[in-house]
């Protein structure tokens, strides 16, 4: 015997599971790469920006540095091309200078800033990221120092730009080298000063640069750890499902396997029972049929002697009798009759309960079966004085069983010569419908109505007390009707009391077809 | 001669023993008897009978095995058999025939015809003369 114990959608289910659940399980590894890459492309935005300062301020170094050269040789040849040189190297710190006073205001204008950036020599594609390093990084420290440091140089570079302007107002005044030589004197300092603010700017940047690289690094260092202890997690809760669902699978299937071995014991052990039970009826049953035959014979065999005696009395064999001896001898004769065919009854009664009475399906005419009977009951009838008809066609074949047929006819007209104190006694019988209807009529002493149904019952008790409808019937009505119910027939009864009774029953002509027909 | 004709008579009831001697003495055999199957093949031996009744359900030996024991001795296989059956059970006169025996008497025995059943055994036409 065996039971599915889960269906095989239920795994699945577990295991490969509906899409909205695949997609929770990956949702914390989806966001982790999408944090990681936003991140990246942010610092990376940064980093960028910050070597545009970078790369800025040495322009912005540089510029400054020209722009001093060429104040000093505009002093020396008072040529007005390296005045321009001047204006022009000069525009570099100034542009940027522009795009820093307007980015400290609260709400800057951007494209005043880029401006700016621009006439500072940056890279147009740089600007962007300068301008988002400045507004979201200007409060932190490193980036704030530098913006103060970017401040000092302006600061600085303002005074330069008004030197110079000194300067040239000097020299269109004609000015001699005696003027000109300390206002050249402050531009050197100026320069001077503004060398170390331009190391701190870049120093600063770098510092932030390394910083942020550092942060990245530990940020992607992290977000690796935590990909990997998601990753173990969910590992892990995968496996442990799995190992909690092979878990419930083995104790389900333990159980099941339990019950079933508890199943096939219980089953085994009430096929026991059964066989048991049924051995013993056997033997019971083998037991009371052997009871039944060892009976039978032991009653036989006194009997042999009560009837084998009396016969030889009566016969004159030991001797002559009274008439009165006569008498009684025909008594016990005929008690000891009856006593022998009640055992044959009672025996042929015990073996169609256990079901071992065979029927004979062999081909007879009844009319010889009747024509024995009428010899059997012929001592009988002379004896009492009656007349025995019969009135049976000149044959009547059969095939059926000739023992059990003659059993019930001799039966019915025995009952009927025993009840009939004159008169006739009649058997009737013909072929009708494919039945042998057969009759017994006398005019014999009638049943009562209300005694009719127990006819045939063995022995019937009614009122809790044995009572028996006449004496001598005993078991022969019932024994031919259960002959009968064997042999596919029935019997039944009219009678009128005080008038005579009629016994009728019917077999069918050939037992054989008939039974065919009903097992078809 | 009607004495010449020897019945082995085979039955343990005394009384049923003394009936069928009754009625066979008159009858014009003479009896010998015994009270179970292994008298039964002794006195065989001994007196080589021209007929057994035997009765079935005995003490000692029953007539079945008693009937099979005389069927296999040469001398005596030719000695009719006849069972005496109470026909307790359907089976029984099959079994008598199975083990041998000629055929069967039932029993209470019908006085009136048990020496003319036994002449017919005897393969004679009638009861001999008186």
């Amino acid at each position: 015997m065996s039971v599915p114990l889960v269906q095989p959608s239920t795994l699945s289910g577990v295991f490969a599971g509906p899409t909205p659940r695949r997609l929770l399980v990956a949702s914390p590894f989806v966001a982790v790469a999408i944090v990681l890459v936003a991140m990246a492309i942010f610092f990376m935005d940064l980093l960028s920006a910050a070597r545009a300062y970078v790369g800025g301020e040495s322009l912005w170094t540089k510029g400054q540095k020209q722009a001093v050269q060429h104040l000093e040789r505009y002093a020396q040849t008072r040529a007005e091309a390296s005045w321009q040189a001047y204006s022009q190297a000069i525009a570099v710190p100034l542009g940027d200078r522009v795009a820093r006073e307007e980015l400290e205001k609260p709400s800057p204008d951007y494209e005043l800033a880029r401006h700016g950036f621009i006439a500072g020599a940056n890279h147009e594609d740089d600007i962007d990221g300068m301008i988002r390093l400045f507004r979201w990084f200007r409060h932190v420290s490193f980036i704030d120092e530098a913006i103060r440091t970017w401040a000092e140089g302006d600061e600085l570079i303002a005074q330069l730009i008004a030197t110079a302007d000194e300067l040239r107002r000097a020299v269109q005044g004609g000015a001699g080298t005696d003027t000109l030589a300390p206002l050249l004197q402050r531009i050197e300092d100026l320069d001077r000063r503004l060398a170390p603010l331009e190391v701190r700017f870049s120093a600063t940047l770098g510092e932030a640069t390394r910083k942020t690289l550092r942060l990245l690094t530990l940020v992607m260092i992290g977000m690796a750890v935590l990909l990997t202890v998601l990753g173990a997690l969910v590992a892990r809760r995968v496996a442990l499902r799995g190992a909690h669902i092979e878990e419930r699978l083995r104790v389900s299937e333990e159980s099941l396997r339990e019950a079933n071995e508890q199943l096939e014991q219980r089953v085994a052990a009430r096929t026991r029972e059964l066989r048991e039970a049924n051995e013993r009826l056997m033997e019971l049953d083998r037991l009371k049929s052997q009871f039944l035959a060892t009976m039978s014979h032991e009653l036989r065999t006194p009997l042999n002697s009560i009837l084998g005696f009396t016969s030889l009395m009566r016969e004159g064999m030991a001797g002559p009798l009274t008439a009165e001896q006569q008498r009684q001898l025909g008594f016990v004769h005929a008690s000891g009759e009856h006593l022998l065919a009640l055992i044959s009854d009672l025996l042929d009664l015990s073996r169609i309960e256990s079901g071992r009475m065979d029927v004979a399906l062999a081909p007879f005419d009844f009319a010889g079966v009747a024509a024995e009977v009428g010899q059997q009951m012929k001592p009988l009838v002379e004896q009492k004085g009656l007349k025995l008809e019969i009135h049976v066609p000149h044959t009547l074949p059969m095939v059926g069983d000739r023992r059990k047929c003659y059993q019930v006819l001799l039966n019915l007209t025995n009952n009927a010569v025993k009840f009939t104190e004159r008169g006739a006694v009649r058997i009737e019988a013909a072929a009708h419908g494919g039945k042998l209807a057969a009759s017994v009529v006398d005019t014999g002493i009638g049943i009562r109505p209300e005694q009719l149904r127990l006819l045939f019952e063995a022995f019937r008790q009614l009122d809790g007390t044995p009572r028996r409808l006449y004496e001598g019937t005993g078991l022969g009505l019932h024994l031919s009707r259960k002959l009968l119910d064997l042999m596919a027939g029935d019997i039944r009864v009219e009678s009128e009391f005080r008038a005579g009774s009629r016994f009728s029953f019917t077999v069918p002509l050939d037992l054989r077809a008939a039974r065919r027909a009903a097992g078809n | 001669m009607a004495t010449d004709t020897l019945v082995l008579l085979v039955e343990d009831n005394a009384v049923n023993r003394y009936l069928a001697r009754f009625l066979l003495e008159p009858g014009g055999f003479t009896v010998v008897t015994a009270t179970n199957g292994v008298e039964a093949i002794e006195q065989a031996r001994a007196r080589r009978p021209d007929l057994i009744l035997m009765d079935i359900q005995m003490p000692v030996m029953d007539g079945y095995a008693a009937t099979r024991a005389l069927k296999a001795d040469p001398s005596l296989q030719s000695v009719p058999v006849v069972a005496l059956t109470a026909y307790a059970m359907p089976h029984e006169r099959e079994q008598a025939l199975a083990a041998g025996c000629a055929g069967h008497i039932e029993k209470p025995i019908d006085t009136r015809n048990f020496i003319a059943q036994l002449h017919g055994y005897l393969g004679r036409a009638g009861p001999p003369a008186r």
